[in-house]
Protein backbone atom coordinates (compact mmCIF):
# COMPACT_ATOMS: atom_id res chain seq x y z
CA UNK A 1 0.00 0.00 0.00
CA UNK A 2 1.57 3.64 -0.86
CA UNK A 3 1.84 6.54 0.73
CA UNK A 4 -0.92 8.19 -0.38
CA UNK A 5 -3.46 5.44 0.03
CA UNK A 6 -2.39 5.24 3.63
CA UNK A 7 -2.85 8.69 4.14
CA UNK A 8 -6.22 8.62 2.62
CA UNK A 9 -7.55 5.64 4.35
CA UNK A 10 -6.27 7.55 7.75
CA UNK A 11 -8.28 10.44 6.68
CA UNK A 12 -11.24 8.37 5.46
CA UNK A 13 -11.07 6.55 9.61
CA UNK A 14 -10.33 9.69 11.47
CA UNK A 15 -13.93 10.87 9.64
CA UNK A 16 -15.32 8.88 11.46
CA UNK A 17 -14.30 10.62 14.78
CA UNK A 18 -17.22 13.48 15.30
CA UNK A 19 -17.32 15.69 18.40
CA UNK A 20 -13.95 13.26 19.82
CA UNK A 21 -16.00 10.82 20.20
CA UNK A 22 -15.81 7.71 17.42
CA UNK A 23 -19.05 6.28 15.70
CA UNK A 24 -19.42 2.49 15.60
CA UNK A 25 -22.85 1.80 14.72
CA UNK A 26 -21.93 0.77 11.60
CA UNK A 27 -19.65 -1.84 12.78
CA UNK A 28 -20.10 -5.56 10.62
CA UNK A 29 -19.45 -8.52 12.67
CA UNK A 30 -19.63 -12.28 12.32
CA UNK A 31 -18.15 -15.43 13.60
CA UNK A 32 -18.18 -19.45 13.09
CA UNK A 33 -16.84 -22.55 15.00
CA UNK A 34 -15.40 -25.41 13.67
CA UNK A 35 -17.86 -28.61 13.40
CA UNK A 36 -20.91 -27.02 13.64
CA UNK A 37 -21.97 -25.27 10.78
CA UNK A 38 -25.74 -24.87 12.19
CA UNK A 39 -24.08 -22.83 14.90
CA UNK A 40 -22.29 -20.13 12.34
CA UNK A 41 -23.57 -16.84 13.15
CA UNK A 42 -23.86 -14.80 10.37
CA UNK A 43 -22.67 -11.24 10.42
CA UNK A 44 -24.75 -8.24 9.33
CA UNK A 45 -23.36 -7.73 6.53
CA UNK A 46 -20.25 -8.78 4.41
CA UNK A 47 -17.34 -9.27 5.17
CA UNK A 48 -13.56 -9.95 3.61
CA UNK A 49 -12.14 -13.09 3.16
CA UNK A 50 -8.39 -13.40 1.64
CA UNK A 51 -8.13 -16.40 -0.67
CA UNK A 52 -5.67 -18.94 0.24
CA UNK A 53 -4.09 -22.00 -1.97
CA UNK A 54 -6.36 -24.69 -2.72
CA UNK A 55 -9.50 -21.94 -2.49
CA UNK A 56 -12.19 -21.97 -5.27
CA UNK A 57 -15.57 -20.45 -4.61
CA UNK A 58 -17.63 -23.74 -4.28
CA UNK A 59 -15.30 -24.44 -1.39
CA UNK A 60 -15.26 -21.23 0.15
CA UNK A 61 -19.22 -21.95 0.00
CA UNK A 62 -18.80 -24.52 1.96
CA UNK A 63 -16.88 -23.18 4.30
CA UNK A 64 -18.87 -20.22 4.67
CA UNK A 65 -22.39 -21.41 4.81
CA UNK A 66 -22.30 -25.19 4.78
CA UNK A 67 -23.48 -25.54 1.28
CA UNK A 68 -21.23 -25.78 -1.18
CA UNK A 69 -23.73 -24.63 -4.01
CA UNK A 70 -24.19 -21.59 -2.82
CA UNK A 71 -20.78 -20.45 -4.31
CA UNK A 72 -22.63 -18.23 -6.63
CA UNK A 73 -23.42 -15.65 -4.18
CA UNK A 74 -19.96 -14.59 -3.69
CA UNK A 75 -19.39 -14.68 -7.18
CA UNK A 76 -21.99 -12.29 -7.91
CA UNK A 77 -21.17 -9.64 -5.15
CA UNK A 78 -17.48 -9.88 -6.73
CA UNK A 79 -18.00 -9.80 -10.36
CA UNK A 80 -15.96 -6.74 -10.35
CA UNK A 81 -12.71 -8.49 -9.41
CA UNK A 82 -13.42 -12.10 -10.67
CA UNK A 83 -13.78 -12.73 -14.22
CA UNK A 84 -14.20 -16.14 -14.53
CA UNK A 85 -15.48 -17.77 -11.00
CA UNK A 86 -13.40 -21.10 -11.92
CA UNK A 87 -10.30 -18.69 -11.59
CA UNK A 88 -9.28 -17.47 -8.30
CA UNK A 89 -6.10 -16.52 -6.64
CA UNK A 90 -4.63 -16.81 -3.25
CA UNK A 91 -4.40 -13.43 -1.79
CA UNK A 92 -7.16 -11.91 -3.74
CA UNK A 93 -9.84 -10.64 -1.34
CA UNK A 94 -13.69 -11.53 -1.69
CA UNK A 95 -16.34 -9.95 -0.04
CA UNK A 96 -18.27 -12.35 1.38
CA UNK A 97 -21.97 -11.39 1.42
CA UNK B 1 4.61 -42.46 74.71
CA UNK B 2 5.61 -44.63 71.73
CA UNK B 3 2.17 -45.57 71.83
CA UNK B 4 1.42 -42.41 71.27
CA UNK B 5 3.84 -41.47 68.64
CA UNK B 6 2.02 -44.40 66.86
CA UNK B 7 -1.11 -43.14 67.09
CA UNK B 8 -0.03 -39.67 66.07
CA UNK B 9 1.25 -41.20 62.64
CA UNK B 10 -1.52 -43.48 61.55
CA UNK B 11 -3.90 -40.58 62.75
CA UNK B 12 -1.50 -38.34 60.21
CA UNK B 13 -2.27 -40.81 57.48
CA UNK B 14 -5.82 -40.76 57.65
CA UNK B 15 -5.74 -37.22 57.87
CA UNK B 16 -3.39 -37.22 53.83
CA UNK B 17 -5.74 -40.23 52.55
CA UNK B 18 -8.71 -38.67 53.15
CA UNK B 19 -7.42 -35.42 51.72
CA UNK B 20 -5.72 -37.87 48.69
CA UNK B 21 -9.85 -38.93 47.99
CA UNK B 22 -11.34 -35.48 48.72
CA UNK B 23 -9.08 -33.84 45.98
CA UNK B 24 -9.87 -36.48 43.70
CA UNK B 25 -13.61 -36.29 43.35
CA UNK B 26 -13.11 -32.47 43.32
CA UNK B 27 -11.11 -32.73 40.28
CA UNK B 28 -13.66 -35.12 38.23
CA UNK B 29 -16.91 -32.76 39.28
CA UNK B 30 -14.31 -29.44 38.16
CA UNK B 31 -15.50 -28.48 35.03
CA UNK B 32 -12.43 -27.80 32.78
CA UNK B 33 -14.17 -25.83 30.20
CA UNK B 34 -11.20 -22.96 29.08
CA UNK B 35 -9.80 -21.02 26.52
CA UNK B 36 -5.90 -22.41 25.34
CA UNK B 37 -5.57 -19.71 22.71
CA UNK B 38 -6.44 -16.08 21.37
CA UNK B 39 -4.97 -15.07 18.47
CA UNK B 40 -5.70 -11.87 16.30
CA UNK B 41 -4.55 -11.04 12.59
CA UNK B 42 -5.66 -10.11 9.14
CA UNK B 43 -6.90 -13.38 7.54
CA UNK B 44 -7.36 -16.75 8.62
CA UNK B 45 -6.58 -20.52 7.44
CA UNK B 46 -9.14 -22.71 6.22
CA UNK B 47 -9.12 -24.27 10.00
CA UNK B 48 -9.88 -20.62 11.45
CA UNK B 49 -6.00 -20.57 12.99
CA UNK B 50 -4.19 -16.86 12.29
CA UNK B 51 -2.60 -16.88 8.80
CA UNK B 52 -0.24 -13.81 9.93
CA UNK B 53 -0.65 -13.17 13.69
CA UNK B 54 -0.49 -9.41 14.70
CA UNK B 55 -1.48 -7.03 17.01
CA UNK B 56 -1.26 -3.47 14.74
CA UNK B 57 -3.94 -2.96 11.96
CA UNK B 58 -4.81 -0.62 9.42
CA UNK B 59 -8.10 1.29 9.26
CA UNK B 60 -9.40 -0.75 6.05
CA UNK B 61 -8.74 -4.05 7.44
CA UNK B 62 -10.85 -6.89 8.92
CA UNK B 63 -10.00 -8.06 12.05
CA UNK B 64 -9.88 -11.30 12.59
CA UNK B 65 -10.00 -12.97 16.47
CA UNK B 66 -9.08 -17.00 16.67
CA UNK B 67 -10.13 -18.81 19.77
CA UNK B 68 -9.08 -22.09 20.79
CA UNK B 69 -11.54 -23.44 23.29
CA UNK B 70 -10.97 -27.05 25.42
CA UNK B 71 -14.75 -27.69 26.46
CA UNK B 72 -16.86 -30.75 27.61
CA UNK B 73 -19.56 -29.42 25.62
CA UNK B 74 -21.68 -27.11 24.33
CA UNK B 75 -20.65 -23.50 25.79
CA UNK B 76 -21.79 -20.37 24.71
CA UNK B 77 -18.11 -18.17 23.53
CA UNK B 78 -18.53 -14.21 23.08
CA UNK B 79 -15.98 -11.87 21.80
CA UNK B 80 -16.08 -8.31 23.02
CA UNK B 81 -14.51 -5.22 21.16
CA UNK B 82 -13.70 -2.26 23.04
CA UNK B 83 -12.27 1.05 21.94
CA UNK B 84 -9.87 3.07 24.19
CA UNK B 85 -12.58 4.91 25.68
CA UNK B 86 -14.52 2.02 26.72
CA UNK B 87 -17.03 2.39 24.19
CA UNK B 88 -18.22 -0.95 22.77
CA UNK B 89 -17.45 -1.58 19.46
CA UNK B 90 -19.14 -4.74 18.76
CA UNK B 91 -20.19 -8.02 20.90
CA UNK B 92 -20.96 -11.61 19.19
CA UNK B 93 -21.76 -14.73 20.75
CA UNK B 94 -20.77 -17.90 19.00
CA UNK B 95 -22.03 -21.41 20.40
CA UNK B 96 -19.10 -23.94 20.93
CA UNK B 97 -20.93 -27.63 19.66
CA UNK B 98 -21.89 -30.35 21.74
CA UNK B 99 -19.76 -32.69 20.94
CA UNK B 100 -17.06 -30.26 23.19
CA UNK B 101 -13.30 -31.22 22.90
CA UNK B 102 -10.50 -28.93 21.35
CA UNK B 103 -12.56 -26.43 18.81
CA UNK B 104 -11.77 -23.32 16.75
CA UNK B 105 -13.84 -20.58 16.69
CA UNK B 106 -13.28 -17.41 15.08
CA UNK B 107 -14.66 -14.02 15.32
CA UNK B 108 -14.09 -10.52 12.89
CA UNK B 109 -15.16 -7.14 13.03
CA UNK B 110 -15.00 -4.56 9.84
CA UNK B 111 -15.74 -1.17 9.57
CA UNK B 112 -16.87 0.00 6.29
CA UNK B 113 -15.35 3.61 6.32
CA UNK B 114 -12.42 2.62 8.20
CA UNK B 115 -11.27 2.04 12.09
CA UNK B 116 -10.43 5.37 13.85
CA UNK B 117 -6.91 5.48 15.33
CA UNK B 118 -6.08 3.90 18.29
CA UNK B 119 -5.87 1.46 21.20
CA UNK B 120 -8.50 -1.48 21.17
CA UNK B 121 -9.04 -4.10 23.95
CA UNK B 122 -11.03 -7.68 22.42
CA UNK B 123 -11.95 -9.55 25.94
CA UNK B 124 -13.35 -13.89 24.84
CA UNK B 125 -15.82 -14.90 27.32
CA UNK B 126 -16.33 -18.38 27.83
CA UNK B 127 -19.97 -19.23 30.05
CA UNK B 128 -19.84 -15.69 31.39
CA UNK B 129 -16.21 -16.41 32.58
CA UNK B 130 -13.98 -13.46 30.93
CA UNK B 131 -11.29 -16.09 29.82
CA UNK B 132 -8.66 -13.84 28.05
CA UNK B 133 -8.20 -10.77 26.68
CA UNK B 134 -6.16 -9.48 23.81
CA UNK B 135 -4.98 -5.79 23.13
CA UNK B 136 -4.16 -4.40 19.42
CA UNK B 137 -3.66 -1.09 17.69
CA UNK B 138 -4.99 0.50 14.45
CA UNK B 139 -2.54 3.18 13.09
Amino acid sequence: MGFLDKLFDRKRANAAVKGGRPDFSNVESGSSTAGDPNAVSRPAGPRMYTVVKGDSLSKIAEREYGDANRWREIYEVNRATIKNPNLIYPGQKLRIP
Amino acid sequence: MRMHSWGSLAFGAALLLMAGCGSKAKVAGTPTNKVNVIELGRSLNADRTVKDPTDIFQPTDTIYASVETETLGSAMLTARWTFEDGQTVDSTTQRVPASGGVIRSEFHVWKPGGWPVGKYHLQITLDSTVSGVKEFTVK
